[in-house]
């Protein structure tokens, strides 16, 4: 009897209308039908090759002889010649762990907060995180960009993305200026400029740099669910399916200090100015969305992506609440529809306008049409 | 063996030990890593152990705002 394993770490991601096959390993996704999911299922269950022939019939041999040609063309899975065989390759474990108490931090930086900087990155350094987001909502020029930077120096913070209003001077003498420094930057996005251009981290600057003409005056702007933010590879991909792929380790200090899941959400756990962020952790209600997955959340549970995309519960359709109080809706900046599987704009949706109105994106939609 | 020595040996020991993030670091000198930046891309020196952080970008995207 011959018998067929998919390598572990390929994960299959069954949607309502199609599906997706996650190579960790390889970081990439691939959608495929419904009806391949099936066989993989079955095959997966220690059924042969053979019986799985008999059981689908004469007619249907063709398209399962195909189905399994491209698994293993495309290396997403092996036949094994006996079940003792099958058996040696036991599936990989979904858990997810991390040793940090926080993995992620977004700060919407005043100039009031700059000053005090210093104490909110020690703090985030003591709970091990290690990823930061600095919003600042205005121009920096080198020296103010480069004092921020240094403040990095003995912290185990190994990403800070920063996110400023691009000015005059900026060019690559600035950028050159801000590369001379080692410091933990991995990307740097200017808003406001003159065009639209991303220059990924090369060999010459060890950051990648965006320009943007959008306007991104609030935290508003954030949400926005689309292809190009998915993401497969394995803490990503396992997290998003043991916890919420948003929120979950994330910290956020808003523009007036205010201590938050994410900056854009309404509920505060306490003031940067009397409050330290380990005790704002403890708060009961702190991490409730922390184990919310993209399977309890309403359409979202029937999306191919789901795994692989990242949530948002700042901004949600508001159509759906758990028993436990949990908005489980869909995000609002989601224009996917895994019934139809086609993209649309989500601003335009007239479903949606009540939504708009509520979170005040009216004017950040009008913009961006 | 002097104090870095016998730190380096035991981060080497134990590096299945250490958490995630650490377990892919190069464990170096200090001056060697002065010397090793001009061509190993980006790393930096943690103050509280031997080693270097890799400077890496986030699995996911933290922020989507455009």
């Amino acid at each position: 009897m011959t018998y067929f394993k998919l390598f572990t770490n390929c994960i299959v991601s069954k949607g309502i209308a199609r599906s997706l096959i996650c190579d960790l390993q390889r970081q990439s996704s691939t959608l495929i039908p419904n009806d391949l999911v099936a066989i993989i299922t079955e095959l997966d269950s220690a059924t042969s090759v053979e019986d799985l022939f008999r059981q689908y019939g004469a007619e249907n041999r063709e398209t399962i002889s195909e189905y399994l040609a491209y698994l293993t063309e495309n290396e997403y899975g092996f036949y094994c010649e006996s079940l003792e065989e099958f058996n040696r390759f036991p599936p990989m474990s979904t858990a997810f762990s991390g040793s940090g108490k926080i993995t992620n931090a977004v700060i919407e930086v005043s100039e009031d907060m700059e000053r005090n900087l210093g104490t909110i990155l020690e703090q985030l350094n003591g709970l091990r995180c290690t990823s930061l987001v600095l919003m600042f909502y205005r121009p920096m020029d080198i020296d103010g960009l480069q004092s921020v930077l240094e403040r990095f120096d003995g912290t185990e913070i190994s990403s800070v993305e920063i996110v400023t209003a691009y000015h005059e001077a900026v060019g690559a003498d600035f950028l050159k200026n801000l590369n001379a420094r080692l410091t933990p930057l991995t990307s740097i996005l200017f808003y406001n400029a003159p065009f639209d251009r991303t220059d990924p981290w090369d060999r010459n600057i060890y950051f990648d740099v965006r320009f943007s003409r959008s306007n991104i005056h609030s935290f508003k702007h954030c949400g926005i669910v689309s292809a190009a933010y998915f993401d497969t590879n394995f803490p990503k991909v396992l997290e998003a399916m043991n916890h919420n792929s948003c929120l979950h380790k994330k910290i956020g200090i808003d523009i007036h200090g205010n201590i938050k899941n994410c900056p854009a959400m309404e509920t505060s756990f306490g003031n940067i100015r009397e409050t330290k962020l380990a005790e704002a952790l403890e708060h009961p209600g702190f991490k409730q969305y922390w184990g919310l997955t993209k399977d309890d959340i309403a359409v979202c549970r029937d999306c191919e992506y789901r795994y692989i995309c990242t949530d948002c519960r700042a901004y949600t359709g508001r159509t759906h609440i758990d028993t436990g109080g949990l908005d489980t809706s869909k995000p609002l900046k989601c224009g996917y529809d895994p019934y139809t599987n086609e993209w649309a704009e989500w601003s335009v949706h007239p479903l949606r306008q009540e939504a708009i109105r509520y979170y005040g994106l009216e004017e950040l939609v009008r913009n961006n049409e | 063996m002097n104090k870095a020595e016998q730190i380096r040996e035991l981060a080497r020991l134990h590096k299945d030990q250490l958490p995630l993030n650490f377990q892919f670091m190069e464990i170096i000198e200090l001056e060697a890593e002065r010397k090793k930046l001009t061509y190993t891309g980006k790393s930096l020196l943690s103050a509280r152990h031997p080693f270097h952080i890799q400077v890496k970008k986030p699995c996911k995207a933290l922020i989507r705002i455009l």
